[in-house]
């Protein structure tokens, strides 16, 4: 129960209850009559009474009734408003989700995210407006996404909390959870300066508010004196199709003219059929002839999980101009916008310039071979001299390829290694391996295109135990055998074998290989290389030298300048919207423009139907429906029996006279 | 004697002449008696101990030769008996209310009460009844026995211009001490409003069975009848006019209505043990005139003839 105005109630109570008691107390100053007897009166006579000034005070029907109507006005005066059971005391931490989808628009027009802050700003008032006869509670609003922010930690200020509240914007990133619990917990532990020695606090509510599409929620639990109000968002049959990734092929012979490949999904549980568009530069350039169906999602017998239905389609050849951009779109709409388009920068194909370091003839003749504009060769001792005399001299070249080489020093670059250790942090070498096969690969990666390693065997390689980052693109029977590593604004394929030390020179796949090697890193040393990053992610962009500044333009079309400390390490983000954003530079007295495609391509976040009921761990977490709206003032009725109470106690009177 | 403007000083204001004029044709008559009349139109030991002569009739066998006229049968030779009226020595007892509550009205009750007794004393005193008149109230019991003939008129209105009403009634003993001092059969007035706490049975109950017939005018005044019509309302503190006790009371339609159903209640109950006890009650609105009182509500009640 909430006091609005305690007070006032307070205040009429005490300025008309003693005055009624003391017309009850207090005699009545009547005039005297005399009467022949009193005989006949005395029989219905009311008082009976000595002549003073107070008299016994008597149950009076009268008199209760008038303490009850004055009691209820004093009540109603004093605004009580019926939380039924909302009112938390103590910690309260009211995390909101902003990803992808609480993007999602529902019957009422407006998003999942800003009905989760309206109902937030109510929850606000409602722990807020306890009034004079309950401590105001310590409340922490945490959003999250892909990451969790803390945008005001535990405060006991209102304003704040509605500040934090409306700071929160929406994006197109996934949802983790347990990173939101992890930094709420973190806070709670932190003892609060203004209260030095005083005993620690468990107990906490958290306030979820989500459409509970949560990636994470395996790993989150409910932790001894948390309590969890779940307040889901939107309506569990919200309809949702989208395209769950893309790719651009270019196409041998004509470097200006790519293939278009893209991954249709379907969560709804009816199927699909939708026509799809590529766009390229803003413009229609291709429509599939009989649109595509996508089959109803549902749940695999085989895998016993829920799958959404998946089709892939793809567009013939279409011409773009360099750093173009590519979107796929699907045109059937849906509840989520956001995954019906997905934007790509197309790599445009251009010759690239190679350095061998210490090459051996079977690579410099592969390199040689390739669709190259230049290819140069030095030594391993002269790479190290140039590169510690002018550290700036490999910008000139487009891939450098160390074949058994390991200078002591590699400047930010594009490096194909083939065999041989490099000074590269996470790479971690820290031994030899012999007799290696290959155990898996990864079949998709533009590196692996058109290469077949069933029948690789290799005699010695080296040992890595590579960090997280780096990412495995073949696993070796006993380790990594060729990674990829981004490192200082540059690139990396790491190949942990000299592939003479193989049987690999004489398979068709180690040519393929070497062309998509030096495809795949001088399209990324051009920074229009694929694949499209995920919202959330940050993009390494290299400026020349001499850049101070450049205005990066969100989709909406929104300009923020950044300034430039270092050119060659750029990095712009974390870029939270899905769509084209654009990285603005002044070069030569010319404007340069670099486009960055973020797309949506987490299928876990086109699930848009609301989850009810949450499991957190063992504990299941029933949905609270209808946010305060539960919280009601009570005066009316208060009012309202007043005046009841009012009449019946006129019929009294009435009765009694 | 009572201090208010309006009452009595003199008995000239008691009874005026014209009202004495036309009482003087009125008689007072006594259910009992008028049974003893009727008996004694035959041959009765009583009648010859009469003195007062009624009339003559032949003689026949068997009467008693004392009463022959012996002077007729001197000149007419006939034996005429002399007649005698019986003469029943009447009493009219006069018994008036003083207490408090009488003194109260418009027009008083008291007055009133003494003007009606006034006039029946007067009818009894020239009808040669013997009167007395007995007042108890507060001040105490007055009687005043003895009177017979229009002479006494004076005293007997001197008598009550001298009585006070005041205090309680003292009804009980008042019947009981007029009962053992019964002079004779006669008939008894009582005038009073029977407001009494003790209630006017057991005084009554003293009186009827002792020869008297007994008539109990019960005298209301306006105020009694209607209060809520003579200005009765709001809150207000009652001072009984007796015993001064104080009754507080917010005088509503709901209690002036059980005010009314009381008065009934009271007067039904008095007139029912009246009925039982062979008592005429008659209750006087204190608005009645006096002459109208006598000369037509008594008569037609038979107290009067």
């Amino acid at each position: 129960m909430t006091w609005l105005t305690p007070l006032a109630g307070i205040i009429l109570a005490a300025a008309t209850l003693p005055p009624l008691l003391a017309l009850y107390i207090l005699r009545l100053r009547r005039p005297k009559r005399t009467v022949a007897s009193t005989l006949l009166w005395t029989r219905q006579v009311e008082d009976l009474r000595a002549n003073s000034l107070f008299q016994r005070m008597r149950v009076s029907w009268l008199l209760v009734l008038q303490l009850l109507a004055i009691a209820l006005v004093a009540l109603a005066l004093a605004q009580p408003q019926a939380d039924l059971g909302l009112t938390e005391s103590g910690r309260v931490v009211l995390l909101i989700d902003r990803s992808a989808s609480m993007g999602v628009e529902d019957a009422d027009g407006r998003t999942r995210l800003e009905q989760a802050k309206r109902e937030a700003h109510d929850r606000v008032d409602a722990l807020f407006g306890a009034g004079l006869f309950s401590q105001a509670p310590e409340v922490m609003v945490v959003t999250f996404a892909r990451e969790a922010t803390v945008l005001s930690p535990f405060s006991t200020i209102a304003a704040r909390a509605h500040d934090a509240i409306d700071a929160i914007e929406p994006t197109d990133e996934t949802t983790s959870l347990a990173d939101a619990l992890d930094l709420a917990r973190s806070f709670m532990e932190v003892p609060n300066p203004d209260k030095q020695g005083a005993p620690k606090e468990t107990g906490v509510t958290l306030e979820l508010w989500s459409d509970g599409r949560i990636a994470d929620l395996g790993q989150c639990v409910v932790k001894p004196g948390e309590s969890v109000r779940y307040h889901p968002m939107g309506s569990p049959t919200a309809r949702n199709a989208g395209i769950a990734g893309a790719g651009v092929s270019r196409l041998a012979g004509t470097p200006d003219d790519v293939a278009v490949f893209a991954r249709i999904m379907n969560w709804n549980e009816a199927p699909l059929h939708s026509d799809v568009e590529l766009w390229v530069d803003g413009a229609l350039r291709a429509v599939l002839p009989k649109g595509v169906d996508v089959p109803a999602a549902g749940v695999d017998e085989a895998r016993k999980a829920w799958l959404p239905g998946e089709v892939r389609v793809s567009f013939p050849s279409v011409t773009v101009k360099p750093d173009g951009i590519v979107e796929v779109r699907l045109v059937e709409a849906d509840d989520q916008p956001a995954d019906n388009r997905m934007a790509m920068v197309a790599a445009p194909a251009a010759a690239a310039r190679v350095l061998l370091v210490g090459a051996s003839a079977i690579v410099r003749g592969v390199v040689q071979a390739l669709p190259v504009k230049s290819v140069d060769a030095v030594s391993a001792e002269e790479f190290t001299t140039r590169v510690a005399a002018e550290p700036t001299w490999i910008d000139a070249f487009d891939v450098v390829v160390l074949d058994g080489a390991a200078p002591a020093q590699l400047p930010a670059g594009r490096y194909l290694v083939l065999g041989g250790t490099v000074p590269m942090e996470g790479l971690n070498p820290y031994g030899e391996k012999t007799d290696v096969s290959m155990r898996s690969m990864q079949a998709a990666h533009p590196l692996l295109r058109f290469v077949n390693l069933d029948e690789l065997g290799v005699a010695r390689a080296v040992a890595y135990s590579p960090a997280s980052d780096i990412e495995t693109i073949v696993e070796g029977s006993d380790g990594p055998l060729i990674m990829t590593a981004a490192r200082g604004g540059g690139q990396a394929v790491i190949v942990a074998f000299n592939p003479l030390d193989s049987n690999w020179p004489f398979q068709r796949g180690f040519v393929n290989f070497m062309a998509n090697a030096v495809e795949y890193l001088a399209a990324s040393g051009r920074e229009a290389a694929l694949p499209t990053i995920t919202p959330g992610d940050t993009q390494a962009v290299r400026l020349p030298s001499g850049t101070r500044a450049v205005t990066l333009t969100s989709p909406k079309g929104r300009p923020q300048e950044i300034a430039v400390s270092d050119p060659s390490q750029l990095a712009v983000g974390p870029l939270r919207q899905a769509g084209v954003w654009s990285v603005r530079w002044q070069e030569s007295g010319e404007e340069r423009t670099r486009p960055i495609a973020v797309a949506l391509q987490d299928p876990r976040e086109g699930r848009v139907s609301t989850v009810e009921d949450l499991e957190l761990g063992l504990e299941t977490v029933r949905g609270v429906q209808g946010g305060d709206a539960a919280r009601s003032a009570l005066w009316p009725w208060l009012l309202l029996a007043a005046i009841a109470v009012l009449v019946l106690e006129w019929l009294v009177y009435l009765r009694k006279v | 004697m009572s201090g208010r403007a309006d009452a009595p000083k003199t008995v000239d204001q008691l009874i005026d002449g014209p009202l004495m004029a036309r009482l003087d044709a009125l008689d007072v008559t006594s259910r009992k008696i008028f049974q003893g009349k009727v008996q004694g139109e035959r041959r009765s030991r009583r009648r010859g101990q009469s003195v007062e002569f009624a009339d003559f009739r032949p003689y026949v066998a068997g009467d008693d030769l004392r009463f022959v006229d012996w002077n007729i049968y001197g000149r007419l030779d006939r034996l005429f008996l002399k007649l005698f009226l019986e003469e029943e020595d009447l009493s009219l007892v006069l018994a008036i209310d003083c207490s408090g509550s009488m003194d109260w009205g418009t027009p008083n009750k008291f007055d009133y009460a003494r003007r009606v007794a006034m006039a029946l004393g007067y009818v009894g005193l020239v009808n040669h009844n013997r009167v007395s008149a007995f007042g108890f109230g507060g001040d105490g019991f007055h009687p005043l026995t003895g009177l017979r003939g229009r002479r006494r008129t004076r005293d007997l209105g001197q008598w009550l211009l001298d009585r006070t009403a005041a205090g309680d009634a003292g009804f009980d003993d008042a019947m009981r001490t007029i009962a053992l001092g019964r002079q004779g059969r006669g008939v008894m007035i009582v005038l009073s409003d029977f407001l009494f706490r003790d209630g006017a049975e057991k005084g009554l109950r003293s009186v009827a069975g002792r020869g008297f017939d007994v008539y109990a005018l019960q005298l209301i005044a306006p105020e009694e009848r209607d209060p809520g019509m003579h200005g009765l309302t709001g809150d207000l503190r009652f001072i009984d006019s007796e015993d001064g006790a104080e009754v507080e009371m917010t005088i509503t339609s709901k209690a002036l209505e059980a005010y009314g159903q009381a008065t009934i209640a009271h007067a039904t109950a008095l007139r029912d043990f009246c009925v039982r006890r062979g008592i005429v009650h008659v209750p006087v609105p204190t608005t009645t005139p006096v002459d109208e009182l006598l000369l037509d509500y008594l008569r037609k009640r038979g107290l009067l003839r």
